[in-house]
């Protein structure tokens, strides 16, 4: 698994539950935010080069992260959705919606346009995009992959297909893999259980998704995305 | 090129499209234009037997023939022998060949009603629809009285597939009485039950039968409005009803006069975003109002002041759909189907570790062992089958001594278990039981809205003793406590999803107690 190129200098480390959380920033001054670090990295950074579970994506956790509050993109991408869907009764699924659909999240710092289009509170608007399990408020890899955990895939396999995908994609669910191509996230059913286990990539559900499977998908994923550059 | 054009059929739906179906029609249409064939491909939904998709069909002048579950390098063969020329019948000798497909046991020896359609027609063609008999109902119910439609699916005794049974007819006639300037027809598409696709099915291969009931509930109970809330794991779903519902609009069947008379109706697909309690009908109605879906205490029930509280009527997708059948055979008709008080039929959908999985549509009355056995054909795995969920993550989990049981709700309401919406998962032997339990805690603790405090610490205090009991930790108290526990969910909730939790922890606890005490004597975590 691929690690913060030329890593230069740790930021700060900080112990947050079972997680030690460390920044570093890298070469392009990106900031690199990684999770689960054994505590011994504080003091020795080049051990993350080392270490086998990285799971993050560039500067997810960091709300300095440049650019990010400040992005006039998001926020006239912000103002022009509201103006196009505020009439519509019930608007703010359909707003959050269409953020996401262009961005992969929805931006923190779009929330007070979003309350002001909308005549809410931002925390009003903060508790919906907290409540559903699809919104996220960070970016996400290149590719989510939506493995299903419900009961249907685990009378076939699903278990192990999670823990294999866990395993091989050196990522939780939740998380992103250290090379930001991944997010892995669960979801409960894809209402493909006639072929179970099933896994979804964006608009395409895969079925009868067994170990092999999964790694001539995400495979498939990567040499894509080399294509593309 | 010869005047007569066959058809052939690849299907677009998602589980076919998930074991690549289109790559089996991107060959095909390759095949057709570089060999000038007198092949027209139609992308139809599916007949919903899926351990043969992706299926495909040849329309021959007998009939339509059945080849799958097929690959690309089935379509080499295909070509190479010249199957799509019926007058060689050499498609006989193809190794993926299947006979007429009406004629295939699985499709043959159903009732397929609500079904009638799916799999047959392009979904997206208004012509197929109408030719195979579609908007018929609508028309029908556009020459009658309201009440008149709404006696007429009281009488059929259609009541709600979504899994609550509510007499749909009633249902309607609350709506019908309520006196306001707007009201509005809700459509439940948020099928997140594990082992349900029937919903999904009906939306990506015959999108007007469901925005045809949703039209005839309108003329029943005088809303002009209509939301579809989706669920976002459906994106096929999503992309078929956006443009079934653009043709309906451009053709008069949605907007203002439909189809030549007074009626007006808008019609919307609401996507939601990942959140299980949606589909629970006043949760969803916060949703579609742009809120946390957190469930509303009833009364009031949405009939009366539902959807921007104004009377409503939420019907599961299935429901609806089979309301234009009804406007168009009669009441009667639908009524002669089913057993007790359950008339009509359901489509059951087999799936997790069965051989045959698919949709079964069968009126009231059957049983389990037909679906697991005559349909189903036993395990995938081959070992012997142990336990089957039926009804969803809140169903019971039956033992082989409930196999029997009549599929009717109040059949198995009695053995203190759910038919629901019809889904039916199996496991074969190698399943815990003690961790099935500890997941129908834990979905409920990542699902739960949160508004109760039975169901959302209930559930986190339900997964720490269902821990405590795998590990072997004070055995006798922890089964106390957490029969004490499922008490108080199942009568302190607000909704369902709390309420009915302890369902499936009960009936694995009653009926696969081995498998607790195996693994607390393993201490197998």
């Amino acid at each position: 698994m691929k690690n913060p190129p030329g890593l230069l200098a740790l930021i700060s480390a900080c112990e947050l539950h079972w997680e030690t959380i460390v920044r570093v920033n890298d070469d392009d001054e990106r900031v690199w935010v990684l999770v689960d670090m054994p505590s011994s990295v504080i003091d020795n950074p080049t051990e993350i080069k080392n270490n086998r579970a990285i799971s993050t994506s560039p500067g997810v956790l960091d709300p300095n992260r440049k650019g990010m509050s400040s992005d006039p993109q998001y926020t006239q991408l912000a103002e022009q959705i509201v103006s196009e869907l505020e009439d519509s009764p019930g608007a703010l699924l359909p707003v959050l919606h269409a953020l996401q659909d262009k961005l992969g999240f929805v931006p923190t710092t779009v929330v007070a346009i979003i309350a002001a289009g909308l005549n809410l509170s931002r925390a009003e608007v903060h508790g919906v995009i907290s409540f559903y399990h699809y919104f996220r408020s960070t970016p996400p890899g290149r590719n989510t992959i939506q493995i299903c955990r419900a009961e249907s895939c685990q009378a076939v396999g699903g278990r192990a297909l999670a823990a294999h995908a866990i395993k091989s994609l050196q990522c939780n669910f939740n998380q992103t893999s250290a090379d930001g191509e991944f997010t892995l996230a669960p979801v409960y059913c894809l209402g493909n259980c006639a072929c179970s286990p099933a896994i979804r990539v964006g608009e395409a559900i895969y079925g009868h998704v067994d170990a092999a499977k999964f790694d001539s998908i995400v495979s498939e994923l990567l040499t894509r995305a080399v294509d593309i550059k | 090129m010869p005047a007569a054009t066959s058809k052939i059929f690849i299907p677009c739906d998602t589980t076919a499209c998930s074991l690549g179906a289109d790559s089996v029609a991107a060959v095909v249409q390759q095949a057709i234009v570089e060999n000038q064939l007198p092949l027209q491909l139609v992308r139809n939904g599916s007949r919903g037997l899926y351990w043969l998709e992706p299926m495909i069909e040849l329309e021959t002048p007998q009939g339509r023939i059945a080849f799958g579950p097929v690959t690309p390098d089935n379509i080499d063969e295909f070509m190479a022998a010249e199957c799509w020329n019926c007058s060689k019948q050499s498609y006989t000798s193809h190794p993926r060949y299947l006979g007429f497909t009406e004629d295939i046991a699985y499709l043959k020896n159903q009732q397929r009603l609500t079904f009638a359609r799916v799999g047959v027609i392009d979904p997206v063609s208004l012509e197929d629809y109408c030719q195979h008999g579609g908007f018929a109902g609508l028309k029908n119910a556009l020459s009658l009285e309201s009440q008149a439609i709404v006696d007429i699916v009281k009488a059929s005794g259609l009541r709600g597939r979504g899994g609550a049974a509510f007499p749909t007819g009633i249902k309607w006639q609350t709506v019908l009485d309520a006196t306001s300037a707007q009201k509005y027809i809700v459509c439940n598409a948020d099928e997140g039950d594990s082992g349900t696709y029937s919903d999904r099915m009906l939306m990506e291969s015959d999108p007007f039968t469901l925005i045809e009931g949703m039209l005839i509930a309108g003329l029943a109970v005088g809303a002009d409005a209509g939301y579809i809330y989706l669920r976002e794991e459906y994106p096929l779903a999503r992309k078929v009803l956006h443009r079934a519902i653009e043709i309906a609009s451009e053709n008069s069947y949605l907007g203002q006069n439909i189809a030549g008379s007074k009626f007006s109706f808008t019609l919307e697909v609401r996507v939601g975003a990942g959140a299980y309690i949606c589909g629970e009908e006043t949760s969803m109605l916060e949703s579609l109002e742009g809120r946390r879906g957190e469930v509303r205490p009833k009364p009031p029930l949405p009939a009366i002041a539902g959807l921007f509280a104004q009377p409503t009527v939420v019907n599961n997708v299935i429901s609806l759909a089979t309301v234009p059948i009804i406007l168009t055979q009669g009441a009667e008709y639908y009524e002669n189907y089913g057993a007790g008080r359950c008339r009509g039929t359901l489509p059951f959908q087999l799936a997790g570790n069965i051989k045959y999985t698919g949709l079964v549509e069968l009126a009231f009355g059957s049983s389990l062992n037909t679906l697991l056995n005559d349909f189903g054909g036993g395990t995938r795995s081959g070992k012997p089958m142990r336990a089957v969920q039926v009804g969803g993550p809140l169903g019971a989990y039956l033992p082989e001594s409930q196999w029997d049981t009549p599929l009717d709700y109040e059949a198995f309401i009695a053995i203190d278990a759910v038919l629901g919406h019809g889904g039916v998962i199996a496991f074969d032997d190698s399943v815990d039981m003690s961790e099935q339990a500890r997941f129908s805690m834990e979905f409920c603790v990542i699902e739960s809205c949160g508004k109760c405090t039975p169901c959302r610490i209930g559930s986190v205090r339900g997964v720490e003793l269902l821990d405590k009991i795998r590990a072997g930790t004070e055995l006798a108290d922890n089964f106390n406590l957490l029969e004490d526990l499922c008490y108080t969910m199942e009568n302190a909730s607000l909704c369902a999803m709390g309420g009915m939790t302890p369902i499936p922890v009960r009936s694995a606890l009653q009926h696969f107690a081995e498998d607790f005490e195996a693994s607390s004597r393993q201490g197998n975590l």
